[in-house]
């Protein structure tokens, strides 16, 4: 029996005797969550403006909740050695381990996974997300994805892959950041992405949007999930006498979410449906791609959507 | 070349202009990236930001914020009859075996759901479930639906959405009223005539693509109402500004599609009570607030500030069936603001400055036997 399916049985079992098993004919899926709330301690952002000691918390939420539905908590990563290493490619650098076990934790290696922590993005061209240490074979301190040539998810195991970092679902981004999910020459695809367009906000008391989409992800789809638990309409930089947005003098947060297929067609069936216990057929192709959004909403960071 | 060396020169300046950061920050014609702040320069931030209704005395505040007109609690409104009717119509829906059981097994106050439903979870079929906290002082009530799985969808199946946001948010309120049993008196309803008409509503649009051109046309699919809580305390500065509404506990979310209502959260609407502990005396000064959040920003990661803003509101003291009302200051800095161009992103890239935003509250009223964490 491989480690994988010893670990599915394991989950399967454990989620029984809890009361909370998840139905015949639903898979047990391996999930695992990167996370970083302190950069300062490291090398890579050594200043203490940029620790966000809540964020892990939010991460913590959906992985937990995601545990809670019986899937298996392959690993949960926060802070500690976190470089470019475990999300790249081998593709990209012989050095790369995106498939590693769990107890080497490539990103690859979990069937859905969330990540944590600050971003930007290179031009149209795609998201990068910030480490904390460089990565030994470039010297790069930041996860780069889209058509960056780094990122390839879903020619081992992940499947869903959500992106709590800012810009990491920008709307400039939209049409690259399916080559980061489909490996060339590769049969196995990446499913979804969800992230933000512009930036995003942290906060303990935002856990429970997180806790809410892995809720949410196993009664409805996956896309519907993170977009409706993460938009917050009209809540930041808002005038001290603005603070329900009467006065339109507000931002706010923008989730979107995203998927492939052979066609655009295709891609939208999939957003429109996948959950967590109702996982499609592998995508034939990334050629196609479709995006779920608020038009209109208006972030810092990036123009209104 | 001479455009290399002019995006060269602009992102230089840029450079130039963050490393000089302090009080002034960085504006390069597109958004902002804040500089890291020292304290001097993050407390002209925070009192800049904080309302001018919080004075150099704040008594008076703390009195009328320790008096809100509190509505009935979900606990005395929620009918699961009613809501049951709403979401199944005539059909019964099956329960959970857990629905009964409100303790745990120490016998405290049970914080899950009970769910009802009709269908199964897994799998390609329509499904339909109403869940709601077993203690109702937690304040969640959530309904999700879904159609069965159409494996033949076509871009051409979608229904596009035509209420109009008004409509929209006419059907959400009087479905979380009418069956949920939330108050509207607790729902911050713009009055007519404000330039913002319908801050709770949005559409939610679905769009694809493919690398052969192909282009699915944006369909708006769904319409997103949610309305965030508000007591009604209508606070006044000295100028005559007038705040009616108090942020409080809680937000309610429906999601209405073509063919209605498909969908609703109530989140975190907790029963709410006020902290007889509390007294108005010991309300913070506006210089021992700033003086608070300057100092707990400068040392949690919130130094790096474009904007900073502020509102007064209600937080909770959570006490396993109920919260306390803690009145409190909300505070959002954020490290970015406005539209950032190609260059300040680049800042970013190589400077690897970070950019998300934080959410941290901080009380009004103090605590003279224990320290409250302002989180």
């Amino acid at each position: 029996m491989s480690t994988r399916m010893f670990g599915v049985l394991t989950a399967q079992i454990l989620g029984a005797l809890m009361g909370c098993a998840i139905a015949t004919g639903a898979w047990a899926l391996y999930i695992e969550e990167f996370a970083i709330g302190n950069w300062s301690s490291a090398t890579c952002d050594t200043n203490p403006a940029d620790d966000r000691g809540a964020w892990p918390g939010m991460a913590d939420a959906w992985y937990n909740q995601m545990g809670a539905f019986g899937h298996f908590k392959a690993g949960r990563w926060v802070d500690g050695f976190m470089t470019k290493q475990h999300e790249c490619d081998p593709l990209y650098n012989a050095s790369c381990l995106d498939y590693l076990s769990w107890s080497g934790y490539g990103y690859d290696w979990a069937d859905a996974a969330i990540a944590a922590y600050h971003g930007t993005h290179v031009g149209s061209n795609y998201w990068a997300g910030l480490q904390r240490y460089p990565f030994s074979a470039d010297g790069d301190c930041w996860v780069r994805a889209g058509n960056s040539g780094n990122t390839y998810f879903g020619d081992q195991w992940l499947k869903f892959f959500i992106a709590s970092s800012c810009f990491s679902a920008d709307a400039s981004t939209i049409p690259n950041i399916r080559v980061a999910m489909a490996k060339p020459n590769s049969v196995l695809r990446s499913h979804q992405w969800d992230g933000f367009h512009g930036i995003m906000w942290i906060s303990g008391s935002y856990n429970g949007n997180y806790q809410n989409t892995a809720w949410a992800g196993h009664f409805v789809p996956i896309s519907t999930a993170w977009v409706t638990n993460h938009h917050i309409q009209g809540k930041f930089s808002c005038q001290w006498y603005d603070p329900f947005n009467w006065f339109g003098t507000c931002k706010d947060q923008c989730p979107v979410a995203y998927s492939i297929g052979v066609n655009g067609g295709d891609a939208l069936n999939r957003l429109l449906n996948e959950r967590y216990n109702f996982v499609q057929p592998n995508p034939g192709s990334n050629a196609g791609y479709a995006w779920m959004y608020y038009p209109g909403c208006k972030p810092e960071g990036s123009p209104p959507m | 070349m001479s455009s290399y060396i002019s995006k060269c020169l602009r992102f230089l300046a840029a450079a130039l202009l963050v490393a000089a950061a302090g009080a002034t920050y960085a504006q390069t014609g597109g958004g902002t990236i804040g500089g890291v702040q020292n304290i001097d320069q993050i407390t002209k931030f925070v009192d800049g930001a904080l309302p001018p209704i919080i004075g150099s005395s704040n008594t008076e505040l703390a009195k009328q914020l320790l008096a809100p007109p509190l509505a009935p609690p979900l606990s005395k409104t929620f009918s699961l009859p009613l809501a049951s009717r709403a979401v199944f119509g005539r059909s019964q829906p099956a329960f959970a075996p857990d629905c009964s059981r409100a303790g745990t097994a120490v016998n405290e106050p049970d914080q899950g759901d009970c769910n009802a439903f009709i269908g199964t979870p897994d799998g390609p079929g329509q499904f339909t479930q109403l869940s709601f906290s077993k203690n109702l002082g937690v304040g969640n009530i959530r309904f999700v639906s879904r159609p069965a799985f159409n494996p033949n969808f076509v871009p051409g199946d979608l229904k596009p959405v035509t209420i109009s946001d008004g409509a929209a948010l006419d059907q959400a309120v009087a479905f979380l009223s009418g069956n949920f049993g939330l108050s509207k008196t607790e729902f911050p309803l713009p009055p007519a005539g404000v330039p913002n008409a319908a801050p709770f509503v949005s559409g939610l649009a679905v769009a694809g693509g493919s690398v052969t051109g192909e282009q699915v046309a944006p369909v708006v699919i769904q319409k997103l109402v949610q309305i965030p809580r508000g007591l009604l305390l209508n606070l006044q500065d000295t100028s005559g500004q007038v705040v009616p509404f108090v942020p409080a506990p809680g937000v309610a979310k429906i999601l209405i599609d073509a063919s209605g209502i498909v969908g609703g959260i109530v989140e975190n609407w907790q029963e709410l009570r006020v902290d007889p502990t509390l007294d108005p005396a010991n309300a913070k000064t506006r210089s021992q607030l700033i003086n608070e959040i300057a100092q707990d920003l400068l040392a949690d990661g919130g130094a790096r500030i474009a904007n900073v803003s502020a509102h007064i509101v209600y937080s909770s003291d959570w006490r396993g069936t109920f919260g306390y009302l803690v009145p409190a200051v909300q505070v959002y800095v954020a490290p970015a603001t406005g539209q950032l161009n190609v260059d300040q992103l680049g800042l970013i890239e190589s400077q690897k400055i970070g950019t998300a935003g934080i959410v941290r509250e901080y009380a009004l009223i103090g605590r003279p036997d224990f320290a409250v964490p302002g989180r």
